[in-house]
C-alpha cells in the first residue's frame, strides 16, 4: 500500500499565493457603503455624470434587493457589508511600463509570474491590484489594427462613447443584488473592443489580486467583438490568506456582434476566505459564438453562472467548467443558455470534484423561447466524490416553449471506481498516482481547451488539491 | 353552507366512527394547515403551478354526508368503470362506500381507515404521520389529514403468495365546486408479494357547467421486510378536476417496489410521488406516464430518498404532450451519508406533439455519500423526423406513422404494468385518444 500523506492544503496556498506585502494605498475609503461614498468614488475618478447616475441607481437596487435564497444562505447572510472596504486606490498613477510600477506591487506580480507570462505568450496584459489596474500594455500591431484593450477606468475616459453605448446593457443595475453592488462601487476591470473582422491571434490577459484584508474587489469587464472579430481573453485571480473574509463581486459583459467569436477563460484561485459572487453574461448575435471556460478552485463560496443569450439565428454558446471543492469550500457554479432565435445551439459541460467536506453544486438553466426553432442544447454534468464527507448536487432547469428542438441533459455522480484504481495500480502506479491520473482524465475535456501554460498551471493546482486525498 | 372547519371534521369523524386519536389528528392537522404559509413562488418545486387553485377556501365546499348518499351514476357508467380486465380481485367504492361488502380473502383485509385505526393504531399512525414532508407539502397534505372521508386501509398479511392482482376502483361522483379527500393506506406484510391496481375516477354530476372540483388525495404505501409490491395507479379524473396528490412509499430492508403512475385525466395536477428507502437492500422501480391533452397542466414532482446502504432506485417518467398541454417535471435524488453503495437513476423524457405544448424539466441530485452510482438524464423534443420518414417510406401514412412512434415512446412504461390485460386496455385507450396529425 502507498503511504497516505497528510497535507494541509492551505499551507501550500500560503507559500505560493498567500503572501501579502504591506498595504500602501494612496486612498482608502472608510468601510461600509452609503450614497456619499458612492459619490466620493465617482468624484475621485472624475467620472461623467451618467456614470454617477448609474452608480447611484446600482446602490439603490443593492439596498433594496433581497439576498439570493439558494446556494448557501448561511454563508451569504454572514457577509458583513458594513465592514468591507469598497474602494482602495493603490498607487497615484498607472504605469506605462513595468519599471514605473511601485516596487512592492511589482514584487507581488513578479511572484505571480505576470511579466514573464506576458513576454512569452501574451498579446496584452493588465493586472488589477486591489481596485485599479496598475500595469497595462499591449503589442503594437494590435494597437495598429484598432484593438482597444484598456482597464475600465481608462476606457471610460478614452472611449466614453463605446463604454456608454454598451455598459450595463447586458447586466442592468437591477439584475441581482451583487450586480447592483458592483454597479455602484465598480473599479477597474478590463475593456476590450475588437474592430470588424480583426482576429486577435494571441490571448489577452488580466490578473486580479486582493492584497488588503476586508477588501471588496468589484471589477467590471466589458468585451465587444464587432462583426466577424475574434478574441480570447484570460483572467486569473488570487488573494492572500487573511483571517477575515473578503468579497469579490465582478460583473462581466460580453457582446459578440454578428459572426464574431469570443472566448473567455477564467481560472479562479481565490484564497479560501473569499466570497466569489459574480455575474457573467454574454449576448451572441447572428452567427456569433461565445465560449466560457471556467475553472473554480479557490474561494470559500463561489456563485457563478456564466450565461449566453443567443439572440441571432445560428448563434452558438458553450460553457465548459471545472469546479474543485476542498474542505470548507462550496462551489455553486453552473451555466445559463437562453435560446431566443432559430438554429441556435448550446453545449454545457460541467466537471466537478468534491473532496473532504467540500461541496460542489451545478445549477443551470436552458430556456428555449417560442420561435427558436431547431434549437439544440446538450448539458452534461459529471461529478466525482473523493471522500465520505463530500457532497455533490445537481440542479438543472430546462424550460422549453418550442416544439422543434432537441434538448438533452445527462448527469452522473460517482466515486473513483475500484476497478479503475485496481487496473492502474496493477500496472505499477501507487494509489495516489493512480487517483491523480484518473482525476486528470476526468477534467481532460476542460484542460485540453486551455492555452498550454494555463493547462500546466491548472494541472499543478489540481495536483496540490489532490494531495492527501487517499484514505 | 358547510365550511372547512372543526364542525365538518367532527361530523365526518362521527359518521365514520373513528377512534379518538384519529379525530385528534384531524383537528391538529387543521390547525397545522392554518399556521403554515402557502408555498413561496421562489421555491423551484412549486413556482410553476398556482397553488391557490388547489386551496379549498377559494370557493370549494367540503363533502357533506347527504351528498354521499346520492349517487348520480347511471348503471351504464358504473358498468364501464368496473368492467373486469381479467382475473383480478375487484373491489369497488362509490362515493366513500363499498359497492358490495369487501370480499373476504385470505391474507387480505380491506376496510375503512377508522376501523383499521382502532385495531392497529400504531401502524396506521406511523404510516400517515407527516415526518419528512416539507412545510409546503404539509400545507396541502394537512387538509387531507383533516378532512379525509373516502379512506381505505388495505392490509396484506405477512408471507402471502402472489395470487390474482387486486384492483381497487374508487369512483367519486362530484358536484360543482365540491372538494373530496380520498386517503389510502396500503401495508404489505413481511415476505408477501402482491400486485395492486389503484384506480381513481371522478364523475361530475353536472358536467355542462364547466365548474371545477377539487381532489386532494393521499396514498401511503408501507412495505415490511422482504415484501414485494407491483403497484399501478391509474388516474382517470374528469377534465374539470384539480388534483393535489401526495403519494409515498416506505421501503424496509430487502423490499422491492415496482410502481407505475399513469395520468390520464384532470385539468390541473400537482403530484408529489416520494419513495423512502429506509432499509438496506431495498429496490424501487418507479415509472410514470402523462398523456397531456387540451389545456392540461401537470406538475409532477418525484423524490428518491435513499436513507440506507445498498439501495437501488430506477425512475423513468415520460410525457407525450399534445394541444396546449403543459408538463412540469421536478425530480430529486437524495442520497444520505449513510446510504453507501447506492445506485440511483432518474430519467425524464418529453415528447412534444404540438407546437403549443410545453415542457419544463428539473432533474436534481443531492448526494452526500461518496460510494454511489448516480445518474440522471432528461430530453425534450418532437417526433423524430427520421423515424417518421422511415415508416412513411414503407407506405404508412404520416398520421399513422406518428401514432406508431408515440405508442413506441409509451411502450417502455406500459410494459412495466404487471398485468397483461391492463397493458392491453391501456394501449387501446391511449392509441384511441391520440389525435390525428400530432
Amino acid at each position: 500500500m502507498a503511504t497516505k500523506p497528510q497535507v494541509n492544503i492551505n499551507e501550500d496556498y500560503d507559500r505560493l499565493y498567500g503572501f501579502h506585502v504591506p498595504e500602501r494605498s494612496v486612498f482608502k475609503a472608510e468601510p461600509g457603503l452609503d450614497e456619499t461614498k458612492v459619490k466620493q468614488i465617482s468624484g475621485m475618478k472624475g467620472e461623467p455624470a451618467w456614470m454617477l447616475e448609474q452608480r447611484l441607481r446600482g446602490y439603490r437596487h443593492f439596498m433594496r434587493k433581497p439576498m439570493p435564497t439558494w446556494a448557501n444562505t448561511d454563508l451569504l447572510n454572514s457577509i458583513k457589508f458594513d465592514s468591507i472596504y469598497y474602494y482602495l486606490k493603490p498607487t497615484a498613477k498607472q504605469g506605462e511600463s513595468w519599471e514605473d510600477v511601485p516596487a512592492e506591487i511589482k514584487e507581488t506580480f513578479d511572484r505571480l509570474g505576470i511579466p514573464e507570462a506576458e513576454r512569452k505568450f501574451l498579446a496584452g496584459v493588465s493586472a488589477q491590484y486591489e481596485s485599479e489596474s496598475v500595469y497595462h500594455s499591449m503589442h503594437e500591431d494590435l494597437q495598429k489594427q484598432g484593438v482597444i484593450f484598456l482597464d475600465m477606468d481608462s476606457a471610460l475616459k478614452e472611449q466614453p462613447e463605446l463604454v456608454r453605448r454598451y455598459f450595463g446593457t447586458i447586466i442592468p443595475p437591477a439584475d441581482n443584488k451583487f450586480a447592483a453592488l458592483n454597479t455602484s462601487v465598480w473599479s477597474g476591470g478590463s475593456f476590450i473592443y475588437v474592430p470588424k473582422g480583426v482576429r486577435v491571434g494571441m490571448p489577452l490577459q488580466a490578473y486580479f489580486r486582493i492584497n488588503a484584508k476586508n477588501m471588496g474587489q468589484f471589477e467590471r469587464t466589458l468585451i465587444i467583438a464587432d462583426e466577424g472579430a475574434e478574441v480570447t481573453y484570460i483572467e486569473g485571480c488570487t488573494a492572500p490568506t487573511y483571517s477575515s473574509d473578503s468579497l469579490h463581486s465582478a460583473v462581466v459583459e460580453l457582446i459578440a456582434l454578428p459572426h464574431a467569436k469570443i472566448r473567455y477563460v477564467t481560472i479562479q484561485n481565490w484564497s479560501k476566505n473569499v466570497y466569489n459572487l459574480v455575474t457573467k453574461r454574454a449576448v451572441a448575435h447572428e452567427g456569433a459564438t461565445v465560449e466560457w471556460l471556467d475553472g473554480n478552485l479557490g474561494s470559500k463560496l463561489t456563485m457563478k453562472y456564466p450565461g449566453v443569450y443567443l439572440m441571432g439565428r445560428g448563434a452558438r454558446g458553450e460553457v465548459l467548467s471545472v469546479a474543485f471543492a476542498g474542505s470548507g469550500q462550496h462551489q455553486d457554479a453552473g451555466a445559463k443558455m437562453i435560446h431566443a432565435a432559430p438554429d441556435t445551439a448550446s453545449v454545457i459541460t460541467s466537471k466537478s470534484i468534491s473532496k473532504g467536506d467540500g461541496r460542489t453544486s451545478y445549477r443551470g438553466l436552458v430556456k428555449v423561447h417560442a420561435g427558436a426553432e431547431r434549437a439544440k442544447s446538450t448539458v452534461r454534468c459529471d461529478a466525482l466524490m473523493l471522500n465520505e464527507e463530500s457532497r455533490s448536487d445537481t440542479y438543472p432547469t430546462m424550460e422549453i416553449d418550442e416544439q422543434r428542438v432537441q434538448i438533452g441533459h445527462e448527469a452522473t455522480v460517482s466515486k473513483i471506481g475500484d476497478e479503475q484504481l485496481f487496473y492502474a495500480m496493477s500496472r505499477g502506479l501507487t494509489e495516489p498516482e493512480a487517483m491523480m491520473m484518473i482525476v486528470n482524465g476526468f477534467i481532460e475535456p476542460f484542460v485540453k481547451e486551455l492555452p498550454l501554460e494555463y493547462a500546466v498551471e491548472l494541472n499543478r493546482l489540481v495536483q496540490l488539491e489532490m494531495e492527501g486525498a487517499v484514505g | 353552507m358547510t365550511e372547512f372547519n372543526l364542525t365538518t371534521i367532527d361530523q365526518t369523524a362521527r359518521r365514520l366512527n373513528e377512534p379518538a386519536w384519529l379525530i385528534e389528528l384531524r383537528r391538529r392537522s387543521l390547525a397545522r394547515h392554518a399556521e403554515l404559509a402557502w408555498p413561496h413562488p421562489s421555491d423551484d418545486i412549486w413556482r410553476r403551478t398556482d397553488v391557490r387553485l388547489l386551496d379549498p377556501a377559494q370557493g370549494f365546499a367540503p363533502t357533506a354526508p347527504e351528498l354521499l348518499a346520492r349517487v348520480a351514476l347511471s348503471d351504464a357508467q358504473l358498468a364501464s368503470f368496473t368492467r373486469p380486465l381479467g382475473e383480478e380481485r375487484l373491489i369497488v367504492r362509490v362515493n366513500g362506500s363499498f359497492l358490495s361488502p369487501p370480499p373476504a380473502m385470505d391474507h387480505l383485509r380491506v376496510e375503512e381507515l377508522g376501523r383499521a385505526a382502532g385495531a392497529r393504531p400504531e401502524a396506521i399512525r406511523r404510516a400517515i404521520e407527516a415526518d419528512g414532508l416539507t412545510d409546503a407539502e404539509q400545507k396541502l397534505a394537512s387538509l387531507n389529514l383533516a378532512f379525509h372521508h373516502d379512506d381505505v386501509a388495505l392490509t396484506v398479511a405477512p408471507q402471502a403468495g402472489p395470487g390474482a392482482p387486486i384492483r381497487l376502483v374508487r369512483i367519486m361522483a362530484v358536484r360543482p365546486q365540491q372538494a373530496v379527500f380520498p386517503l389510502t393506506v396500503i401495508t404489505i406484510g413481511a415476505g408477501s408479494a402482491v400486485t395492486l391496481i389503484d384506480e381513481y375516477v371522478s364523475v361530475p354530476e353536472a358536467p355542462g357547467t364547466g365548474a371545477p372540483h377539487l381532489v386532494n388525495g393521499r396514498i401511503e404505501i408501507v412495505l415490511e421486510q422482504n415484501a414485494s409490491l407491483h403497484y399501478v395507479r391509474l388516474q382517470r379524473l374528469d377534465l374539470h378536476a384539480r388534483e393535489f396528490l401526495l403519494q409515498r412509499a416506505t421501503l424496509a430492508q430487502g423490499t422491492t417496489l415496482t410502481m407505475t403512475n399513469i395520468n390520464l385525466g384532470s385539468a390541473l395536477t400537482k403530484a408529489h410521488v416520494m419513495t423512502k428507502l429506509v432499509g438496506p437492500g431495498a429496490t424501487a422501480k418507479l415509472y410514470g406516464f402523462v398523456f397531456g391533452h387540451g389545456a392540461q397542466h401537470i406538475d409532477q414532482h418525484t423524490l428518491q430518498d435513499h436513507r440506507a446502504p445498498n439501495t437501488v432506485s430506477d425512475l423513468q417518467f415520460r410525457a407525450a404532450l399534445q394541444d396546449e398541454s403543459r408538463m412540469i417535471y421536478t425530480g430529486l435524488i437524495r442520497i444520505a451519508k449513510a446510504a453507501q453503495q447506492t445506485n440511483a437513476y432518474q430519467a425524464n423524457h418529453n415528447l412534444l406533439l404540438s407546437r403549443t405544448a410545453r415542457a419544463e424539466t428539473i432533474p436534481m441530485l443531492e448526494i452526500l455519500a461518496d460510494d454511489v452510482q448516480c445518474k440522471h438524464g432528461a430530453s425534450t423534443g418532437p417526433i423524430d423526423e427520421e423515424q417518421a420518414f422511415y415508416l412513411m417510406s414503407r407506405g404508412i401514412p404520416r398520421e399513422r406513422a406518428q401514432r406508431l412512434i408515440v405508442m413506441g415512446f409509451i411502450e417502455p412504461i406500459v410494459q412495466q404494468v404487471a398485468f397483461a390485460p391492463l397493458q392491453e386496455r391501456l394501449r387501446r385507450e391511449l392509441e384511441g385518444s391520440l389525435s390525428d396529425g400530432g
